[in-house]
């Protein structure tokens, strides 16, 4: 194949107009980046050069014919293949199963005559030079065992070729549910390289890897390169475009904007066309002033089916910085967060919360009066002179009036165990704790609500009575619509038909609106416009600002590094350390994400 | 006695192996049919409803060809069932309606339609009970010489039927690229999708075939364990089948010996010499053994043994 | 083939809608079932030549000529009314309780216990209070069991329930044979313990009942903190652990509100319609009113709708095959085609289907040509 053209593609979802009128070449050969932010239809493209989307209007010309991809099998025809950011592997498989699967009949035939020719042709080469010695001869009969039928060996052999050829390490008869992400990714990349495809289109590969497997994956890319094969990777990362591509095509809002030779430009150029105004890439990161201990993570172990997830974790979380958490996906850095927010139980160890009180008078917000009366018993309050108080003995209603006068005032910060808590219990306590969870649909939000009833989920219980106050949840979401530019058609509408950014403003002004004294993210800005992403940073840092202690779960090393105050690596469930982004590298935070060490 | 119960529970579970060994390959592709029932009573229907068309050309139950009308009966419940895995591939594939309650529709109209055609039929019944003679009989070896024989050699054609096509489906899954294919579509269609493998295809064909062994129970029901009774409900089989594919983790070969414990299980009141308040407390320990399987494979959950992860959701490639 | 045909011309592109007016909704919906009556008359047609207009006909007549009949359609619209609303919430949180049919069989039988050993001995309100108890309490244990075992051990609740369906059956057949000592296998027509009748009628109390309980659960789904909860979980179980909604505890819960209807609707059928009882008592309707529930979208208002609908239908074919003669679970095969269609009609409620009439066309010229 020598290039591929596509003319006037153009493809609709619903209103949104995923694609629009674009034109763009491939050429043999090359490493091409294809850059765009999120939603600004990379992915859509592809999906149509492999098959999977169908446009609504254009054409698509491989070498200067006109050819329609119906399928991913049609794909495969004209030798293209693509590597999706969701890997489509079957988990019970075996890696060659997972290989074979979808080959036909006349592939396996294919697959005979190729052995043979190849035979032949080595013969060939021999005639006139030498006779062949009884050994060659041998080997080449005993390479020719391939029926032409279904046979695993036969795709094993051919697996383990190609692995030497580029450069991969993998376990033919290995289980994909127990594969390690970079794995799995390195499988469905051979799959692709078993089918002989001349092109291969990949979707964001990076996302999940350490910056080690990122350079195993572009020699890989390169080595594919020099093998004459054309590489399309799918990035909205600068960095590895100028690194890795010989040219870059930029999209934006699914239009196309223009293509220029990767040598020839640079990352603010790109970050222009692809957003379409000059941007300040700078994260905004103020000094912490006065950080105070907020919570405690002592020795926390976690087991799930006999493998320790988290293994005595140590950690320090302060209110007024953002602390960062780095590592591998599947590190233990969700089951951290969900372990703290009472939604995973730990099987050792404590999760301390030091609720700032200290000189704050009591309210009934948060407590109650036989909470107040206990807590004045145990000597935890002064009287705005600084003496003790002692509540024994007065009435009710004058201690009503005591905390209305704001007298009860806090000695000192609160103490409160969150280990074994349920979500529910924390909430009780008056602890202030808010989690915008990776999986926003799936665990923040429900679909199927419209805005009204979801932000109705932290509130629903509050009220006498036995039916649910929607006026107070219905306020807040006007509220977050204006302020931060949520587009939705109306507050009725399922969040569910929302876009990504949008769903992500809801969760996270919802999640803020309680100004909460713990804010846990992770992954926040995953999938997010580049405008969207620097919002919610500067929301982080408000809310830093506020005293609340932030914690920041994310895979791009480069935000880590610009917007939190301190910095933690954990790797298969241990704090690998935790280190001062101002001074530390990436290929230091690299080595600590793999379990290394580096001196400190 | 003993060997004649041993014999009668081979005979009787047959109907569940049809049923299991069906549904096990229909839930393979990703499509949970609660329908199997239904397709048992119309197999069963259609097979006599086409014999029934031969005996109206005869004037007198001895004139019957008992191998034509073997043949005949069995075509037409293969028929009957591929169409009613077209019907319910129909609606959940092409126009993606939800999988139970197409499944529970299509029960509910085929135990409607099945005592509503019975009665039509009842001007046969005596051809019925001489033709369920060449089902039982046509490929027997020998019956009553010796012990061996009894049990192994003396079943009518759908008994032997019956295991092969289970032993068949096993090789199938597990030796051949269309099993391989047939796993993927049901443990995970985007894969398979994205292999080239047509998820449509396979699922509407897995479904009729599925269906089409599934109604042979429903014939063997009526024309050779109850001789040629047709008036009979089969439900309570079809679901107890249901229960054996979950029983059997999926796999036919399982499902043979599952099949005749439960068949086993379910006639053994007749054999005992109890009260009549006995018998009805021995029906239920079918049921009862199925819950307990289902519970202690709930507790168990080893990862090879669980249902396919595509089960009973529908596929579509444009989903976003 | 034919799919590809489907996806990959251009004379029919079919594509996902992404929302749709409610107005466009209902339209369909109504169509769909106009469509499904449409159908039926044909199927009825086929079997009996002719009654095409007699089907129609006989829904009429069947359904609205006397007292009576108008009675017992909405006893049938009450029961299976009732039934459905036992299984919405449990639906609605994706919990497949298949297992009315013998919850509420359960449920009879209690109802029986009471009529035959303690209602001869007190007064009928309190025979009626402790039948009640009695029905409730079975119905609620019947629905616990599988519900426990899901809770705690993840067990597929839908087999699970439909096994209980078998078991129920068992059990009253074997009370029957226990207690019947003449062999008939027959509970006689009980004397004491019934509910009274109204204006010497027995149903009306039943139809009072189905209502007061449909507008008080409505409420209870749409707009109670429960039912809130029950929403959550059926959007999203990770996000219902995710605000602290305790899964387990709400299911219990939920699962005792479904015994407890179901024990409501043994005791009517019971004490407030037949005054007895055999393992066919509640015949059918507990799967009938799964696609009731299904098909109305575990809507309260709907469901109401869908069960008159059902109940319509199916003493309109049973007055066809009285006066045709057809006999045999007709009924049956009326309603199952007229479910058949209704559900097809969904299709177009969640798909778009666009004809391009000019390519009709250039393939006609093509053709000619």
């Amino acid at each position: 194949m020598k290039s591929i053209r596509l003319e006037n593609i153009s493809k609709a979802f619903g209103w949104i107009k995923a694609l629009d009128d674009i034109s763009l070449q491939i050429n043999e050969g090359e490493i091409l980046a294809l850059l765009g932010e999120n939603g600004s239809g990379k992915t859509s493209l592809m999906n149509v050069i492999a098959g999977i989307y169908h446009p609504d209007q254009g054409d698509v010309f491989i070498d200067d014919e006109k050819v329609t991809i119906s399928s991913p099998k049609d794909a495969f025809k004209y030798k293209i293949g693509m590597i999706h950011q969701h890997f489509k592997l079957v988990n019970v498989f075996t890696a060659v199963e997972n290989i074979v699967l979808g080959l036909e009949k006349s592939d396996y035939k294919k697959f005979k005559e190729e052995q043979i020719k190849t035979e032949e042709e080595f013969f060939a080469k021999l005639k006139g030079v030498r006779e062949p010695s009884n050994v060659e001869v041998a080997n080449a009969k005993s390479r020719i065992y391939h029926s032409g039928k279904y046979d695993l060996n036969f795709a094993r052999q051919k697996v383990i070729q190609i692995c030497n050829q580029y450069g991969f390490k993998i376990d033919p008869d290995k289980h994909v549910y127990d594969m390690s992400v970079s794995e799995k990714q390195n499988l469905e990349i051979v799959k692709a390289l078993f089918r002989g495809v001349d092109l291969l289109i990949l979707d964001e590969p990076t996302a999940v890897l350490t910056p080690q497997e990122i350079k195993v994956l572009f020699k890989i890319l390169k080595n594919m390169k020099a093998d004459g094969k054309t590489v399309i990777i799918i990035t909205h990362k600068l960095n590895e475009v100028m690194e890795i591509s010989d040219r870059v095509e930029v999209l934006r809002k699914g239009k196309y904007i223009g293509g220029v030779k990767t040598s020839e430009t640079n990352p603010a150029q790109l970050t222009e066309m692809m957003v379409g105004k000059k941007v300040e890439l700078e994260i905004r990161r103020d000094t912490p002033v006065n950080p105070d201990l907020r919570l405690e993570i002592n020795n926390v172990t976690l087991v799930k089916e006999g493998v320790k997830v988290l293994d005595n974790v140590n950690l320090q979380v302060n209110g007024g910085e953002i602390l960062g958490i780095a590592g591998i996906s599947g590190s233990g850095q969700k089951e951290l967060l969900e372990c703290v927010a009472g939604l995973q139980k730990a099987k050792s160890g404590d999760i301390i919360f030091h609720n700032p009180k200290e000189n704050k008078p009591v309210t009934f917000f948060h407590k109650d009066l036989k909470q107040i009366k206990e807590l004045a018993a145990q000597g935890k309050f002064h009287d705005p002179d600084g003496n003790k108080i002692d509540l024994t003995g007065l009435k009710d209603k004058e201690i009503r009036k005591m905390v209305e006068e704001e007298k009860i005032i806090f000695y000192e910060n609160e103490i409160m165990p969150l280990n074994d808590k349920t979500p529910l219990e924390i909430r009780n306590l008056g602890i202030k704790l808010s989690f915008v969870p990776e999986d926003r649909l799936g665990m923040g939000l429900v679909g199927e609500m419209n805005l009204t009833q979801n932000m109705a989920l932290r509130s629903f219980r509050k009220g006498k009575g036995m039916n649910v106050e929607m006026k107070k949840p219905e306020r807040l979401a006007e509220h977050i619509v204006k302020e931060f530019g949520v587009v939705t058609p109306n507050l009725n509408t399922p969040v569910g038909r929302l876009s990504g950014g949008n769903i992500q403003k809801l969760l996270v002004g919802r999640e803020i609106s309680s100004n909460p004294k713990i804010l846990m993210t992770a992954y926040p800005v995953r999938g997010l416009d580049i405008n969207t992403s620097y919002y919610i940073y500067n929301l982080l840092n408000d809310q830093k600002n506020a005293r609340c202690a932030v914690i920041y779960v994310g895979e791009d090393l480069d935000v880590l590094l610009a917007l939190c105050d301190r910095l933690a690596v954990i790797y298969q469930g241990k704090i690998t350390g935790v280190v001062d982004p101002h001074k530390v590298t990436k290929e230091q935070v690299g080595i600590l994400m793999t379990g290394g060490s580096i001196d400190a | 006695m003993f060997i004649t119960f041993l014999r009668n529970a081979i005979r009787f579970s047959t109907i569940f192996l049809f049923g299991s060994t069906g549904e096990t390959i229909v839930e393979k592709s990703g499509h949970l049919n609660m329908g199997i029932p239904g397709v048992m009573c119309i197999g069963a229907l259609a097979g006599c409803a086409g014999m029934s068309i031969y005996f109206n050309t005869l004037t007198d139950p001895s004139q019957i060809n008992l191998f034509g009308a073997v043949v005949l009966g069995i075509l037409f419940t293969i028929v009957s069932g591929a169409i009613c895995g077209v019907i319910f591939s129909f609606f959940t594939v092409t126009l993606r309606c939800n999988q139970n309650i197409t499944g529970l529709t299509l029960t509910t109209l085929g135990a409607g339609i099945n005592l509503f055609v019975f009665k039509r039929l009842e001007t046969f019944s005596s051809y019925f009970g001489k033709a369920s003679d060449g089902f039982r009989n046509l490929f027997q070896v020998e019956v009553g010489a010796n012990w061996f024989t009894d049990v192994f050699l003396s079943y009518g054609i759908l008994v032997y039927l019956a295991i092969i096509i289970a032993v068949v489906a096993t090789i199938i899954f597990s030796k051949t690229r269309v099993g391989l294919n047939l796993k993927a579509v049901g443990e995970s269609p985007a894969t398979a999708d994205s292999a080239g493998i047509s998820v449509t295809r396979y699922r509407y064909l897995a479904t009729i075939i599925g269906c089409s062994i599934a109604s042979l129970g429903g014939l063997f029901m009526i024309m050779d364990y109850l001789g040629g009774n047709i008036e009979y409900g089969l439900d309570e089989y079809g679901w107890l089948a249901v229960a054996i594919v979950i029983f059997s983790m999926w796999k036919p070969h399982f499902g043979i010996l599952a099949s005749f414990i439960f068949g086993a299980l379910y006639i053994a009141p007749s054999y005992l010499n109890a009260s009549f308040a006995m018998k009805n407390v021995i029906k239920m320990i079918p049921y009862v053994v199925t819950i307990a399987v289902l519970v202690v494979t709930s507790i168990l959950n080893k990862k090879g043994n669980q249902p396919p992860e595509g089960l009973g959701i529908n596929y579509d490639r444009e989903k976003r | 083939m034919l799919k590809n045909f489907f996806k990959e011309n251009d004379f029919i592109r079919i594509s996902r809608r992404m929302e749709i007016p409610t107005w466009k909704k209902w339209v369909f919906k109504i169509a769909g079932v106009l469509a499904g009556f449409l159908f039926a008359a044909i199927v009825v047609s086929f079997i009996s030549p002719g009654s095409f207009f007699k089907f129609f006909e006989s829904l009429i007549v069947g359904n609205f000529t006397t007292v009576r009949k108008l009675l017992v359609l909405f006893e049938e619209v009450a029961i299976l009314f009732l039934i459905s609303c036992a299984l919405a919430p449990a639906f609605k949180m994706k919990f497949w309780n298949i297992g009315a049919e013998g919850q509420v069989l359960m449920a009879c039988l209690g109802t029986v216990i009471g009529m035959f050993f303690i209602a001869p001995n007190v007064p009928n309100a309190v025979a009626l209070i402790i039948e009640l108890l009695l029905a409730v309490t079975f119905g609620v244990v019947w629905s616990l069991i599988p519900t426990l075992f899901k809770a705690f051990f993840n067990t597929n609740e839908t087999l699970f329930t439909l096994m209980m369906n078998y078991i129920a059956k068992g059990i009253v057949a074997l009370m029957i044979t226990l207690w019947i000592k003449n062999g008939s296998g027959v509970i006689p027509v009980l004397e004491y313990g019934r509910l009274p009748r109204i204006g010497g009628q027995n149903y009306i109390i039943n139809i009072i009942v189905a209502v007061v309980i449909g507008v008080i659960f409505a409420f209870y789904m749409m707009r109670s903190k429960q039912g809130f909860e029950i929403s959550v979980l059926g959007g999203s179980r990770n996000t219902a652990k995710y605000v602290g909604i305790d899964v387990k505890k709400v299911l219990i819960r939920t699962m005792i509100i479904t015994g407890v209807i179901c024990g409501i609707v043994g005791f009517l059928l019971v004490a407030g319609a037949s005054y007895s009882m055999n393992e066919n008592t509640v015949s059918g309707r507990g799967f009938t009113a799964i696609l009731v529930c299904w098909l109305a979208g575990f809507n309260i208002p709907e469901m109401a709708g869908v069960s008159f609908l059902v109940a319509f239908m199916k003493y309109g074919a049973r007055e066809v095959e009285s006066s045709l003669h057809v006999g045999g679970s007709f009924v049956d095969i009326v309603v199952g085609v007229f479910f058949f269609v209704v559900i097809a009609s969904n299709f177009f409620i969640t798909n778009q289907v666009k004809i391009n009439f000019k390519a009709f066309k250039k393939k006609k010229k093509e053709v000619i040509e």
